[in-house]
């Protein structure tokens, strides 16, 4: 054995020296490291979490947002529909009264066309019965006084209107 | 292509013939145990070159923890990130073999095995330290010592400047080509070991892991339906009894073949390839050192994760129960 130099002092000073780096290293390298990959884990894992949380809120907010476009749509849609409504009873209200002003309007045009046929037949009645007593008188001489052609015009006249 | 061969060739021609020219030295004694450095003691412990490289190994760990870790930064960079890079990687291989539970106990003791035989065996490397040291004269030395063929002629190398007849101490030796000191690290990762093993299984149940009775002793019990066995069938028991308690006592024996086998793997490996290093740094200066130089590096920190390895794989065995206890559970 003493020529392999074992001798046990030597391994005591080495144990010593060894026990010595194993309460170093736990103190200066191994604490600290391990409580630093253990903080690190965990600062992750909460920024994750975070991250998460952040994203699941946005969903939310997401779909809020669609529920809020979709109702907006919605009310955009009745409110269009309301307005074509409208439209369309004002145009048919328009149109009702412009029918009925054509209406009026025609009926007043022919009103007036029959006041003037009337006007027009009474005009040429007249100018006929004119016209007969002219004739007559030059068939008869100067004779008719003036109180028969009064008589023969009216009879004319009357006999026109039959 | 040609012509990168012949550079090459040149250069190591040149390098051999100036390392012949200028490095020449003599043949270190080669001696298998640490050397006392002279008149150095401390009490009544003599100081070898092995211890006192330990002692500078153990304040180049220490400091290097300490300034690693003395400004921890959530985001780490040099030094601590380095550190806790093989602190966590060691950690997870610790963990991977014997889980977490007892990963946080087992981690401390390996990984500064681990971090120490590295630090040893790479501080025996460097180049040049090995010739560092004191004269003394060759029977002072007091080892078996194979000094040069032509250790009277010259008086030493440039370097080492030695007298004739004396030999050089180097100042520094890795403390892992040192027997004291792979044996204490033997010793105290088995004892370690045991102490875990009592601790997680208790006294029985650890010493009941070696000496394993119980299949014998079930020869003479009825069988498993509870009918009486029968002659054979009680033979058959008894044979595998002998077999399960011979197997328990070279379990036991091994723990303590352990010891050596642990001791002088380490020993042999940083010793014989020191040994090959200045023996080749003799025949062939520069040239066939370097590659080999390479190589050792290699071979100190296979060695430290062996080591690494070996001691957390004892500890994972010495806290698990005996087969058929696990059954049982």
């Amino acid at each position: 054995m003493a020529a392999l130099g074992f001798d046990v002092k030597l391994i005591i000073a080495y144990l010593i020296n060894f026990v010595i780096l194993v309460v170093a290293l736990r103190a200066f390298a191994y604490k600290p490291i391990l409580e630093m990959l253990e903080k690190r884990k965990k600062q992750i894992a909460d920024g994750l979490a975070a991250a998460e949380q952040v994203k699941a809120e946005a969903e939310q907010e997401r779909a809020k947002y669609r529920e809020e476009l979709e109702k907006a749509r919605r009310a955009s849609q009745e409110e269009a529909s309301k307005i074509a409504q409208v439209t369309a009873d004002m145009r048919e209200q328009i149109l009702a009264e412009a029918r009925k002003e054509a209406e009026e309007l025609k009926a007043k045009a022919r009103a007036e066309i029959e006041a003037e046929r009337q006007a027009a037949q009474a005009e040429i009645r007249r100018q006929m019965a004119m016209l007969t007593v002219d004739l007559t008188r030059k068939m008869v001489g100067e004779t008719v006084t003036e109180a028969k052609q009064h008589e023969l015009i009216g009879q004319f006249l009357a006999e026109m209107g039959d | 292509m040609k012509g990168k061969t012949l550079l090459y060739l040149l250069g190591i021609v040149v390098l051999v013939v100036l390392g012949g020219m200028f490095l020449r030295f003599e043949l270190p004694p080669i001696s298998v145990s640490a050397e006392h450095l002279p008149n150095m003691y401390l009490g009544p412990l003599p100081i070898t070159n092995s211890l006192l490289t330990s002692w500078v190994v153990v304040i180049l760990l220490i400091a290097m923890a300490y300034f690693a870790t003395r400004n921890m930064q959530m985001v780490p960079s040099g030094l601590q990130n380095l550190l806790e890079w093989i602190v966590e990687q060691l950690y997870n291989i610790t963990e991977g073999v014997s889980g977490p539970k007892w990963a946080v106990k087992f981690f401390i003791v390996p990984t500064t095995i681990f971090f120490y035989v590295l630090f040893s065996n790479w501080f025996g490397l460097i180049p040049g330290l090995g010739g560092f040291g004191f004269c003394e004269p060759h029977e002072v030395a007091g080892q078996e010592v194979a000094a040069a063929e032509g250790e009277g002629e010259g008086g030493g190398s440039l370097i080492l400047g030695c007298q004739p007849g004396e030999i050089v101490v180097p100042i520094f030796r890795s403390p892992s080509a040192d027997l004291n000191n792979t044996l204490m690290l033997a010793l105290f990762t088995q004892v370690t070991a045991w102490v875990f093993g009592f601790t997680a299984l208790g006294f029985g149940g650890f010493v009941g892991k070696f000496f394993v009775f119980s299949g014998i002793a079930k020869a003479f019990k009825p069988d498993e339906h509870g009918n009486k066995r029968n002659f054979k069938e009680m033979m058959g028991q008894v044979a595998f009894g002998f077999i399960e308690t011979a197997v328990g006592l070279l379990e036991f024996l091994s723990e303590f073949v352990k010891i050596i086998a642990y001791t002088f793997r380490l020993f042999g490996n940083i010793f014989a390839g020191e040994v090959m290093l200045v023996v080749l740094t003799f025949l062939v200066p520069l040239t066939l050192a370097l590659p080999s130089l390479g190589l050792e590096v290699f071979v100190g920190l296979v060695q430290a994760f062996v080591f690494f390895i070996l001691s957390v794989a004892f500890y994972t065995l010495a806290v698990t129960p005996h087969a058929h206890e696990d059954e049982a559970h």
